[in-house]
């Protein structure tokens, strides 16, 4: 018989490091890009990777769809949040500032899917459209296969937001697919 | 383009679809290399240091992913079934088990004695070294692990395996130097590799003892064995 025996993986750079490595510029140019601070964009692309270390588990090979697509979510998120928290801070020297009213998109609730006829095309011109916070759950829910719980977890948000999220967003693409035909 | 009903495979397809948009734009603007600030390269250093430990005792959890990650690295240990008799083992349950590895010329043979289920003794070092703390133990099928680590993040970490008197071991190390102790009467060898990792091995009755240390004199690693003693029982 022969028996391999091995103590250590010195030379097996970390999952989360081939991340680092491969993404940070990604990250940061999109962190950038939506908050047009260096400082912000640094502090956004740590808060994002502290949420992929928590979330590790979740993640494949490094050069994935699923992976690029998971941390581009995450990315975008994590900025978006940033670029919201600032806003909030800034709300009360800034009168007149305008609540994303999401309530507006709740409308035919409980239509059944199948009842809408409509083209592949359509659907992609709908969905590129949907506001971001939608747009993310799905990726992560579509491309990612996740669950409520790991989205939630992902997203730092609450299960039952996911569900809304969900909920909302289809009756969004609903309607607008409705106001296509 | 032909209307479909509006269904579950068509909303993921179109996800699909968007996903890989996005991905190719966020790509194409991302090429330029940004000069990370000294402060977002410390709290990474920081978080990258957590997370590998993360992942490194998630490895431990998973034996299969770990023998394959073993299998990738130059120091190998065989052991060489030199007689068939498994007398030795008092146990129906043990067994052997093959496994594949990224190894061409290697086979893996677990020989399997689960530890947690029949009659073991569970031994630990006898001496910590000063500023490692233990932050794992735990029997995983026929290993019995302790892990260390100090503030610097270096490790230490302890293996105890069953074996019996009808295996014997050869060991293939590329290592610069071996050192040479003894231990209840019996001889180990601590691997001093390049990198000044060092790897211990030592055999007692039914078990291996195995060790590794990142940042340890191969005279401290030694005396951990040395003064090792019983920590957990199954009867």
């Amino acid at each position: 018989m022969i028996f391999l025996m091995m103590i250590d993986t010195e030379e097996d750079k970390s999952k989360f490091e081939v991340l680092y490595e491969k993404y940070k510029n990604l990250m940061y140019a999109k962190a950038k890009e939506i908050l047009k601070d260096t400082y912000l964009a640094e502090d956004a692309v740590n808060e994002a990777f502290m949420k992929i270390a928590d979330n590790i588990d979740k993640i494949g090979e490094a050069d994935s769809k699923e992976t690029k697509n998971y941390i581009m979510v995450i990315n975008k998120n994590t900025a978006l949040d940033v670029y919201r928290k600032r806003k909030r801070d800034t709300r009360l020297e800034m009168p007149g500032f305008d609540e994303e009213k999401e309530d507006a998109y709740i409308i035919n609730e409980g239509k059944d899917l199948s009842d809408i006829l409509c083209t592949e095309n359509q659907v992609l011109k709908v969905i590129r459209e949907l506001p971001e916070k939608y747009k993310e759950v799905f990726l992560l829910k579509y491309v990612n296969n996740l669950g409520n719980a790991q989205i939630a977890k992902s997203l730092n948000i609450s299960e039952e937001a996911v569900r809304q999220r969900i909920s909302r967003g289809r009756n969004i693409i609903e309607k607008k697919l409705e106001g296509i035909q | 383009m032909e209307q479909k009903k509006l269904t579950e495979g068509m909303l993921q397809q179109a996800f699909l679809s968007l996903s890989d948009e996005m991905i190719e734009e966020w790509e194409e603007k991302g090429k330029v290399r940004h000069k990370f600030s000294e402060q977002f390269q410390n709290k990474m250093e920081k978080l990258i240091k957590k997370t590998v430990r993360k992942e490194k005792m998630s490895k431990f959890s998973l034996s299969v992913r770990y023998l394959s990650a073993m299998a990738a690295v130059a120091l190998i240990c065989v052991i060489i079934f030199t007689t068939g008799s498994m007398k030795a083992w008092a146990n129906p349950m043990h067994r052997f088990k093959k496994m594949e590895t990224a190894l061409e010329t290697s086979a893996i043979l677990l020989y399997e004695k689960n530890l947690a289920e029949g009659d073991a003794y569970m031994y630990g070092p006898g001496h910590i070294p000063k500023g490692y703390e233990e932050i794992y133990k735990g029997i995983e099928g026929n290993r019995f692990l302790i892990y260390y680590e100090n503030e610097q993040g270096n490790s230490i970490k302890w293996f105890q395996m069953s074996v019996t008197d009808t295996l014997t071991m050869g060991i293939n190390t590329e290592c610069e130097d071996i050192y040479e102790g003894e231990c209840k009467g019996e001889p180990y060898k601590i691997y001093i590799l390049e990198s000044g990792k060092k790897l211990l091995y030592f055999e007692s009755g039914d078990y291996v003892f195995m060790a590794s240390a990142d940042d340890l004199s191969a005279k401290e690693l030694g005396k951990m064995l040395e003064g090792m003693k019983i920590c957990q029982e199954n009867r």
